[in-house]
């Protein structure tokens, strides 16, 4: 019964492959703009989207971002108290309506703040079902110990 | 009936305050959470999550930054080809269910695309607020916006 990690669980350079992998609907990503407010046409107009570059509706980016960032808390971020920053967000690859974005990611740094705060910065990627790296992005999290000091 | 901006449209200093804000519910962050197969505790359980810091389920960080990129679209990045990556998203404080989330986006540089002369690159830094204008968390991001055609 474990979801997530101590501070004390946790090495710079760990490395997890995330699993299960989910593929996003075309539901999930028309509820997802909606609820977001976000009315950009080639999100939630496909005969729009029909005249554009990729010729279809493309999954919006923080869709991506957000389930990245959830898949990767059963291995690390699942007792997490808090969240400081994510950094470099780069989008790599378009998402497609049925494509499975599968993810792992680094522990990159661990440190205690001045405040007695533990901090874990943790790189995670997105890949498609092809293994293509289709977003990345790193994460400062505050992550409790399991013996207070 | 424009959503988005053209590239000439844009001026760098220009502060959009993004309209309307929006309510967080409860409801919002447990089906948030469980969509984005979040599961921390923190955000599902009320009887854990009294027992902790807050003392209460805090708004997702991840809900929190789509929804301040999404209901900034409409005035910055609703008519992008691409969007460029975020080179930070800092979250300064905590929103609770029952909050309100509101916006503004600042205009930080433009430059033209050095290969395609029909587009350009728009920097911009978001903020978001809640009801008590209290800020609660910034982002700095790029996309490529479309030239006004003909």
């Amino acid at each position: 019964m474990a979801y997530g990690k101590y501070f004390e669980q946790l090495e710079a350079g760990q490395k997890f492959e995330h699993w299960p992998g989910r593929t996003i609907t075309e539901y999930d990503d028309t509820f997802f703009s909606l609820m977001s407010m976000n009315q950009h046409p080639l999100h939630v107009d496909e005969h729009f989207a029909k005249s554009t570059q990729h010729g279809q509706r493309l999954v919006e980016g923080p869709l991506v971002i957000s389930l990245v960032i959830g898949m990767s808390q059963a291995d690390i971020g699942g007792r997490a108290l808090d969240t400081i920053e994510y950094r470099n967000v780069r989008h790599f690859e378009p998402v497609f309506h049925g494509d499975t974005i599968y993810s792992h990611s680094t522990v990159l740094a661990l440190e205690e703040l001045a405040d007695g705060r533990c901090v874990a910065c943790v790189e995670s990627e997105g890949l498609n079902q092809n293994g293509k790296k289709v977003v990345s992005l790193e994460r400062t999290i505050v992550v409790p110990r399991k013996e207070a000091r | 009936m424009s959503y988005g901006r053209w590239f000439e449209e844009f001026t760098t200093g220009a502060v959009y305050k993004h309209w309307p804000g929006r309510t967080i519910t409860e409801y919002d962050n447990t089906s948030f959470a469980l969509l984005s197969m979040n599961l921390n505790p923190l955000f599902l359980d009320e009887h854990y999550a009294r027992t902790q810091p807050l003392g209460r389920r805090p708004v997702l960080d991840s809900l929190i930054f789509s929804l301040l990129v999404g209901m900034s679209v409409a005035d910055t990045s609703g008519r992008t080809i691409a969007n460029l990556g975020f080179d930070f998203v800092r979250f300064e404080r905590p929103m609770f269910p029952g909050d309100s989330l509101y916006g503004e986006s600042e205009v930080l540089s433009l430059r033209e695309s050095s290969t395609k002369p029909d587009r350009g690159i728009v920097e911009i830094e978001t903020r978001g607020f809640n009801q008590d204008g209290v800020r609660i968390a910034v982002l700095q991001r790029k996309f490529l916006a479309p030239k006004r055609p003909g």
